[in-house]
């Protein structure tokens, strides 16, 4: 008798490994992931840049201090001979290991606020994301599972935030926040911690995850094999974890990197209206508003972190769209 | 007039086999927006010996599936009672009815659609072990789930490689099989099944009936087969039910209904079964569609299709009545032969 073919093939790969095989097939995506780890590991490296590179503290003001350039010691402030901008204006790029990209109007080194507002802005937007995605998830799939009153009662509220201009709602949110901070029964979170823009960006877009998770929760409700479930006498509980939630956690991981463009730009949105991170800690929209008086003389220390975020959210958008195509469900039958 | 279930003529005798299941004048009654209603089940009575095999053949959206639903309570009975091991299951909450569901289940038709595809085999046969305790209130361990998963692929002739693998990597024949076994896992005495081969290739369609004719051997099962292909049905069942828009209009042994139907409408499915004889002559098929549920005709639900049709039967509704011993008809004019 001939040898059989091994009788134990491989097993064979979940859902989510051949997913991730495919995102690794996919080069635009990789490269996207390679831009976001580069920047991600720079803004880590933070406090080593500013101490053993630039050494200087970017957090102090230094409008009288000097720097050496080119073997002259000049002064950071400089006068402006510009007549329509009277005054001191900092220096511009330098191209040296301290001042990298110059100083902001306040004599601090912009590239070592890069990183530190890096920190800040990537760190409000992933848990932004995040938080997000676990509200839109509760929300969503109680709402589609549950249906009748639970459903009329979240869509509903999800309708009225709706209806509000997200940057608006988180505006009025923040400026709620941000004189006294939040008073949530006996703990208070103080107006400078970053989990205020953190709570209000993810609740502000709560209801745009939602209600795809709802949609598709509704459809997966009458899916045969959630009938099949009750029938097993499975619990209901259980069919949410064990039948729902699998099904809809690619939804979810999808909606994860542009919701995390969108929250960087909101969290930008809300440093830059100094209503988000405050003075003196940075982020990428505080630098920008620290650079829009000099946007004539020194341009760099708004454009810098501008050029931050332009690259962050494409990146994300890039590595999303990889996502979504490898994540579709609709393509696990064919693809092997 | 309707048929008395067995039962009642032998309450007494305890030795006299109780039916499995007794339905009793069911209805499931939809409300559509307009304010229209959709009887899709229009009292429907019959009472299912243990051992026995009764298929439900019928023209697609006679109210069959949903018939098969509301018998495991997946859907809500609107009137009427369901009787499933001398207990009145009609009203039972969710929670009560879970302890029922090891003893009665389901085999549904897509059977793509009824396996979860995030999940491995394995996992989702083991889920009613894992949810369920064994009759005697313990848990399961996994040393006995893994036990009984082996045994499940055993009786439904699959390689015991398939419980590490995606519902996505089976052909339909081979999904059904793990449809069959996750029927099979709690070892239950009703199945329902709906339709699960009519969307299998005719050569598959022959092996999976046959997986459940040796099952039902092998386990002493119980099935309601639904199906609307008397060809199908005639290679499994015992007897026969035969549904037109939401009521029984022939009931019987199968041998009865396929060679001796009484009712016009199951004359013409039987006719309507290809034969493998050459110039065989093909009876006239039946004239038009089925009407809609929402407007059904009045009277005899079937008259604006019958061959045969009377005045009476414009008017006046046939009740099914017993024509012969175990055979009934609701036909106010029956072809006795």
């Amino acid at each position: 008798m001939m040898t059989k073919p091994s009788d134990t093939p491989r097993p064979s790969a979940g859902p989510w490994a051949s997913a991730l095989r495919s995102l690794l097939r996919n080069r635009s995506a990789l490269a996207s992931f390679a831009v976001l780890a580069l920047i991600v590991l720079a803004c880590l490296c933070a406090p080593f840049y500013a101490h053993h590179i630039a050494h200087t503290d970017p957090f102090v003001s230094n409008v009288a201090g000097t720097i050496v350039l080119n073997g002259q010691e000049t002064d950071i402030m400089q006068p402006n001979d510009n007549p329509l901008h009277l005054g001191l204006s900092p220096i511009g790029p330098t191209g040296s290991t301290t001042y990298l990209l110059g100083a902001d109007s306040q004599g601090r080194d912009i590239m070592a606020r890069l990183l530190y507002g890096g920190r800040n802005s990537l760190l409000i937007s992933f848990s932004a994301a995040v938080l997000c995605l676990v509200m839109a998830g509760v929300v969503g799939i109680s709402a589609g599972f549950f249906g009748g009153i639970t459903d009329m009662v979240l869509s509903r509220l999800m309708d009225i935030m709706w209806a509000v201009p997200v940057y608006l709602f988180a505006i009025s949110l923040s400026i709620v926040t941000i004189t006294s901070g939040l008073r949530i029964g006996p703990f208070v979170i103080e107006a400078d911690n970053l989990l205020i823009p953190i709570v209000i960006i993810a609740l502000v877009y709560v209801p745009y995850a939602a209600r795809p998770v709802r949609g598709r929760v509704i459809a997966l409700r009458q899916a045969e094999f959630v009938t099949a479930a009750k029938c097993l006498g499975v619990p209901r509980w259980r069919i949410v974890l064990r039948d729902i939630l699998p099904n809809v956690s690619t939804t979810l991981v999808v909606m994860g990197p542009l919701l995390m463009a969108m929250a960087l730009l909101a969290e930008s949105a809300l440093s830059f209206l100094s209503i988000g991170v405050q003075a003196p800690a940075a982020s990428w929209g505080t630098i920008i508003l620290d650079g829009e008086g000099l946007i004539y003389t020194r341009p760099m220390v708004a454009i810098a972190p501008g050029l931050a975020i332009v690259a962050v959210v494409l990146a994300l958008n890039i590595l999303g769209d990889g996502l979504r195509d490898a994540l579709d469900v609709r393509d696990t039958s064919r693809r092997e | 007039m309707r048929s008395v279930p067995p039962n009642e003529q032998a309450a007494n005798a305890p030795t006299a086999p109780q039916p499995l299941m007794a339905v009793r004048d069911v209805y499931k009654t939809y409300t559509l927006k307009k304010g229209q209603t959709l009887k899709a089940v229009d009292g429907v009575s019959f009472t299912i010996m243990p051992g026995e095999v009764l298929g439900l053949v019928g023209e697609s959206g006679c109210g069959k599936s949903t018939l098969g639903r509301c018998l495991l309570r997946l859907s809500d009975v609107s009137a009427g009672q369901i009787v499933f091991e001398e207990q009145n299951i009609t009203h039972l909450p969710e929670r009560t009815l879970r302890a029922l569901r090891p003893r009665m289940q389901m085999v549904f038709q897509d059977s793509y659609a009824s396996l979860n595809p995030r999940r491995r085999i394995g996992d989702l046969l083991a889920e009613p072990l894992r949810v369920h305790r064994t009759p005697e209130g313990t848990r399961r361990n996994s040393a006995t789930i893994a036990h009984r998963l082996t045994e499940l692929m055993e009786l439904v002739s699959l390689p015991h490689t398939a419980l590490e693998r995606y519902p996505h990597e089976f052909s339909g024949g081979q999904r059904q099989r793990i449809n069959i076994a996750r029927a099979l896992v709690l070892a239950p005495r009703l199945i329902v099944a709906d339709e699960p081969v009519s969307a299998l290739d005719v050569s598959v369609q022959a092996q999976i009936v046959n997986l459940f004719a040796d099952l039902q051997k092998h386990l002493g099962l119980t099935y309601v087969f639904i199906a609307h292909d008397l060809a199908v049905v005639r290679q499994i069942s015992t007897r026969v039910a035969v549904m037109y828009l939401g009521v029984i209009v022939e009931l019987g042994e199968t041998d009865t209904v396929l060679h001796n139907a009484a009712h016009p409408y199951t004359i013409a499915l039987t006719q309507a079964v290809p034969r493998p004889v050459v110039g065989a002559a093909r009876p006239a098929p039946l004239r038009g569609e089925i009407p809609s549920p929402v407007n059904k005709p009045s009277g005899c639900r079937f008259h604006t299709r019958c061959p045969a049709v009377q005045p009476r039967c414009q008017n006046e509704a046939p009740a099914l009545r017993q024509i012969a011993p175990g055979h009934e008809v609701a036909c106010h004019y029956p072809v006795l032969k």
